[in-house]
């Protein structure tokens, strides 16, 4: 019987190749979004599942009344006697960045040593190894003995030109200059490269009972690793033995706390590890990275998107299976049971489901690189198999399959025999209304993406086209050295780079600052004020900067008023004759105008210290530091001989040559320091990397969206157009133009085009709005532009649609008139 | 086996009554060979669908083997669709995606016969209608009078015990309608009842009592 029905489903399906191929399209669309979706979903949802003891390993948190730390003190880490049921204390620490440098033993020659600046440099112990499930690819960790190191298989490869020989990497030495003394490491293991699903990330790990030698801790006495060291500035984990309460640990911990520190108001915490990227419910008081909101996102987005595919099945399949519908009129009389008649629409929904998620399978496999770059994440789909969220996953596409095969069998299969028999079931048969329902729906959807997509891009544009108050074009940045030696007889090498590059012929202009527009700020403080300012003034925040006098001009920022700061200006020991302001400083400070500030004085601290007082010698006029999701803040520039960043501005011809110009006079007056020149508008426009994904991905749904629907709708309109055939031939034989019979078929879907442009509009008009929030300087909605945008969004949808139609309704408008009235 | 009372069918258009049956009140006992005779629109059709229980009454009361049929559920229908009745429609109403032969196994595959007895028994009928040839075309393949045939296979394979058949012979030649006739009375002298339409008095009379309607009304 199975065979039987099997091969007759088969049958059913390759005679309506038109609506199979349409089914099949569109589920498989459907189900390429919903595993892309997936893939992203059980990426983030399996964070930190790999370790084998993930449900043993605990992070060590603290809170506050006033907030949270993920930072112990050894002294708190010494709680380890105390405290039963701890199989291990994974422990880090990360230093500031760091040049780190290999130099082979046998060569000496300069050109052989291979130097990287790293941003973060991480220390550890051994029981990290105990705890979590890390990989060794050679070797092993020893990290419990000082000057010891282990690297990731990357990291082995960027220093050590390795390739796949793990083992010859196996006692090789490494050189860590940082804010502790310099020092030499020796590679004892290789491991696998981090799970990018890790929220412990890194590529080398040196030993932390290194820096227990206080000859190696330099003047960073608070990094002491002694029980009495109440400095916070470890991240420890606990892994627990089998049955231990994480709570009565953390209560444990507490009290522990109390006892060392009556005053504390720390209470602690053991956060699973597996909820430090998802956060353990939206509002987790714990630190965590809050991906739960993107998960959930995701899954409704792919749980939408399926159901805009199966929303066409059923639309489809109804639609068509009326003219099924005298066939199982007839098995009717003939003795078909319900469930016989049911059976066979089940496998029919089953096999197609099996063809389309072949389909998306092999389209996943196919556009997984292209979707990868558009997400800038490496995603592959061994991650939806991988962790529960994906399982349940495939689970809701099986019973969507189920559940839409059911509806389609049993709308059906519930029809009368007499009543499909006598031949005029068309006008009778139920589910017309559902249908335009779905298509609204699928419209509605469509239309509020297509408005989505156009927001987002315009958005884009308006930020990269945006005045920002400044000229980063043709403008490299060099990072300042990591490592200078101070008493070198020419004064600062960092100074002297400066002055030579200066003479470059290609270089124009040149500034040193400690910071960078696109990046960020020397640090923000309070407490700055004029002297005749109210104490409230002293709770506003502004962002300092130091750089040196050719700061502004360099990237070529006007001044409002006064000028700028001479290299003089600068006291030394954090005094200043004078400083400039930004216009948003000016106003956050009181004065009425630019005019009025330049000239008059503020003063950071103490206000009866005279030598604290900063006179204004120019106010700048705003421009965007940072990105334009974020309001200019205000800030105030100290005059500084400042090398963390060199800014130049350059000549357009020959980039390459002077490049290697400007690199090679950077190795000769800083050796040891590794040259990183990026341009400066590149910079600034990294700070858009994830509006350019949203960008992208709005596309991309968009486009899906609107194939389905348009599937969709194109399978209606044949439908429409097969059972009104007659009609048309006899208002053809009446005179009636082509024209006249496409507007006649076309009409009623664009009426439902119409109502899916009037739900859509005010949803994403209210989407959209709260995306664009995230903007400090966005384009206005209720204005002409999103007039247009909404406007335009329903032409292209209606245009789509009508193409669609019409395709159809020609096609049936040219058939022979004679042929149509005869088939009857 | 088979009992009307009072039994009227109408349409309603707004408040407009149509009436296509009125009144009928009618007993046919099992055996029987009956054919129902009138004009064109006088309600043939839908009197035999009514009593193949495709369609129902709109007043009075129908007793099949002494069951009330408007109180049976669409599963004991089925049921007496699947073991009891077979029927012949007057426009053949194949299925079109079933070959000739599928199409006549249909009914055994719902009764869940074995492989080997479907195959004996539908090999049986093809012979003795003469399609063997045909047996693996397509409907649309066939010719108004094969389709007919296919149709009558289709309804007495099953061997029900009563056929109902809307003018079994209206597209078949005089020899064709001659032997579906001789068959009809085969069947009938081994027990099967038979209701049939027909506009043929020699068709007629083949049956052992003869039906008329009139506008409705039955008329004796
Ligand atoms: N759905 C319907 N609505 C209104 N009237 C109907 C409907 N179906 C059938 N009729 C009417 O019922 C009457 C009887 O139809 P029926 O098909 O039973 O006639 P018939 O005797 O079988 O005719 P023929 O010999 O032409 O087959 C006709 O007048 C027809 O117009
Ligand atoms: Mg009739």
């Amino acid at each position: 019987m199975l065979t039987n029905y099997l091969k007759l489903a088969f049958r059913a399906l390759w005679r309506r190749k038109f609506t199979t191929g349409i089914n099949v399209i569109g589920l498989a669309l459907g189900m390429t979004a919903f595993l892309f979706l997936m893939e992203f979903a059980s990426f983030h949802a399996g964070f930190d599942s790999f370790h084998t003891n993930a449900d043993r390993l605990f992070r060590i948190v603290g809170t506050t009344p006033q907030g949270s730390q993920d930072n112990v003190s050894p002294m708190m880490l010494a709680m380890r006697s105390q405290t039963h049921g701890i199989e291990a204390i994974p422990t880090f620490m990360t230093s500031a960045s760091g040049i780190i440098t290999y130099k082979p033993d046998n060569v000496s020659s300069a050109s052989q040593t291979v130097t990287f600046k790293e941003e973060d440099v991480a220390y550890g112990n051994n029981d990290i190894f105990r705890a979590f499930s890390f990989q060794f690819l050679a070797g092993n960790a020893d990290l419990d003995k000082p000057n010891t190191m282990v690297l990731t298989a990357a990291a082995a490869q960027k220093y050590f030109a390795c390739g796949e020989n793990y083992q010859s990497v196996i006692g090789k030495r490494l050189l860590v200059a940082n804010q502790f003394t310099p020092t030499e490491y020796a590679v004892t293991g290789v491991m696998r490269n981090i799970p990018e699903n890790s929220h412990l990330q890194g590529t080398m790990l040196f030993s932390l009972q290194t820096l227990a030698n206080p000859a190696n801790l330099g003047d960073n006495s608070w990094a002491r690793l002694v029980p009495d060291n109440g400095s916070a500035f470890l991240t420890a984990y606990l892994l627990l033995r089998d049955g231990t309460q994480a709570s009565s640990v953390a209560t444990q911990m507490s009290e522990f706390g109390k006892k060392m520190d009556p005053s504390t108001n720390i209470t602690w915490h053991l956060q699973p590890i597996r909820t430090i990227h998802t956060g353990n419910g939206f509002s987790d008081p714990l630190p965590n990275s809050a991906a739960l909101k993107y998960i959930v996102i995701a899954v409704s987005i792919a749980l939408f998107v399926l159901s805009l595919a199966w929303i066409n099945y059923i639309n489809l399949s109804t639609a068509f299976g009326l003219s099924r519908a005298r066939e199982i009129g007839v098995r009717k009389t003939i003795g078909a049971t319900r469930s016989h008649l049911v059976l066979p629409h089940l496998l029919e929904c089953a096999m197609l489901s099996v063809a389309a998620l072949l389909l998306a399978f092999t389209t996943v496999e196919l556009l997984q690189s292209s979707f990868n770059s558009l997400l800038g994440a490496t995603l592959h789909l061994g991650y939806v198999f991988q962790y529960g969220i994906g399982t349940w996953g495939m689970a809701a596409m099986l019973l969507g399959a189920l559940l839409s095969g059911s509806y389609v069998a049993l709308v059906l299969t519930g029809v009368k025999p007499i009543v499909v028999l006598r031949g005029n079931f068309i006008r009778s048969v139920n589910g017309r209304s559902v249908r335009k329902t779905l298509v609204v729906i699928q419209f509605a959807v469509s239309i509020a993406f297509i408005a989505g997509t156009l927001i987002v891009l315009r958005q884009l544009n308006f930020m990269s086209h945006r005045d920002l108050g400044m000229n980063l074009e043709q403008l490299l940045v060099i990072d300042g050295p990591q490592l200078v030696e101070n008493k070198s007889p020419g004064g600062n090498p960092a100074l002297v780079f400066k002055q030579e590059a200066e003479r470059l012929p290609f270089v124009r202009q040149i500034t040193g600052s400690q910071n960078i527009p696109g990046q960020g700020y020397n640090f923000s403080t309070q407490g700055i004020m004029r002297p005749s300012g109210h104490s409230d003034d002293a709770k506003k925040s502004y962002k300092i900067l130091q750089a040196d006098e050719n700061y502004f001009s360099t990237y070529q920022m006007t001044f409002g008023e006064g000028k700028g700061f001479q290299k003089t200006d600068n006291l030394g020991g954090f005094k200043f004759r004078s400083v400039v302001l930004n216009e948003a400083s000016v106003v956050q400070l009181g004065f009425k105008s630019s005019s009025e500030a330049v000239g008059q004085f503020i003063q950071w601290g103490n206000p009866s210290e005279k030598s604290q007082r900063w006179q204004i010698c120019g106010v700048v006029k705003n421009y965007h530091h940072k990105s334009l999701h974020d309001a200019i803040e205000p800030i105030i520039f100290l005059p500084s001989a400042a090398t963390g960043y060199f800014s130049l501005r350059v000549t357009v011809e020959n980039v390459q040559a002077n490049m290697a110009a400007l690199e090679a006079l950077y190795k000769k007056i800083l050796p040891g320091n590794p040259f990183t020149a990026r341009f400066a508008d590149d910079i600034f426009q990294k700070q858009y990397e994830n509006d350019v994904r949203v960008g992208n991905l709005f596309a991309l749904f968009s486009v899906m969206a609107i194939v389905i629907a348009c599937l969709g709708l194109f399978g209606l309109a044949a439908f429409a157009a097969e059972s009104r055939r007659k009609e048309i031939g006899v208002r053809k034989v009446l005179g009636a133009t082509d024209a006249s019979i496409i507007t006649l078929l076309s009409t009623e879907f664009l009426k439902l085009v119409a109502i899916a442009f009037l739900i859509a509009c005010p949803v994403a008009f209210w989407l959209m709005s709260a995306w664009l929030q995230d903007f400090a300087y966005h384009v206005e909605l209720r204005s002409g532009f999103g007039v247009l945008v909404f406007v335009s969004s329903g032409i292209i949808a209606a245009l789509i649609a009508f193409i669609t139609i019409a395709a159809q309704a020609r096609k049936t408008a040219q058939a022979n008139a004679i042929d149509s009235l005869r088939y009857e | 086996m088979i009992s009307l009372r009072n039994l009227s069918k109408y349409y309603s258009a707004g408040a407009l009554k149509t009436f296509v049956l009125r009144n009928i009140t009618l007993d046919i006992n099992e055996g029987e060979f009956v054919s129902i005779m009138g004009p064109s629109g006088s309600g043939k059709s839908t009197l035999l669908h009514i009593l193949g229980m495709l369609d129902e009454a709109s007043e009075g009361e129908y007793l099949f083997l002494d069951k009330p049929v408007h109180k049976l559920s669409e599963k004991q229908r089925g049921e007496l669709h699947k073991d009891s009745i077979g029927f012949v429609f007057q426009s053949y109403h194949l299925i079109d995606e079933l070959t000739v032969y599928e199409n006549i196994e249909t009914p055994l595959l719902y009764q869940s016969i074995k492989k080997d007895e479907r195959k004996s028994m539908v090999a049986d009928i093809l012979d003795r209608f003469n399609i063997v040839a045909k047996k693996d075309l397509f409907p649309h393949q066939l010719s108004g009078g094969q389709q007919q045939l296919v149709g009558i296979a289709r309804a007495v394979i099953a061997r029900p015990k009563v056929i109902f058949a809307d003018e079994p012979t209206g597209n078949l030649n005089s020899a064709q309608g001659k032997e579906i006739m001789e068959l009809f009375t085969q069947l009938n002298k081994q027990g099967t009842t038979i209701v049939q339409v027909t506009h043929s008095e020699s068709n007629a009379e083949y049956g052992s009592r003869i039906i008329s309607l009139l506008d409705g009304w039955l008329k004796s």
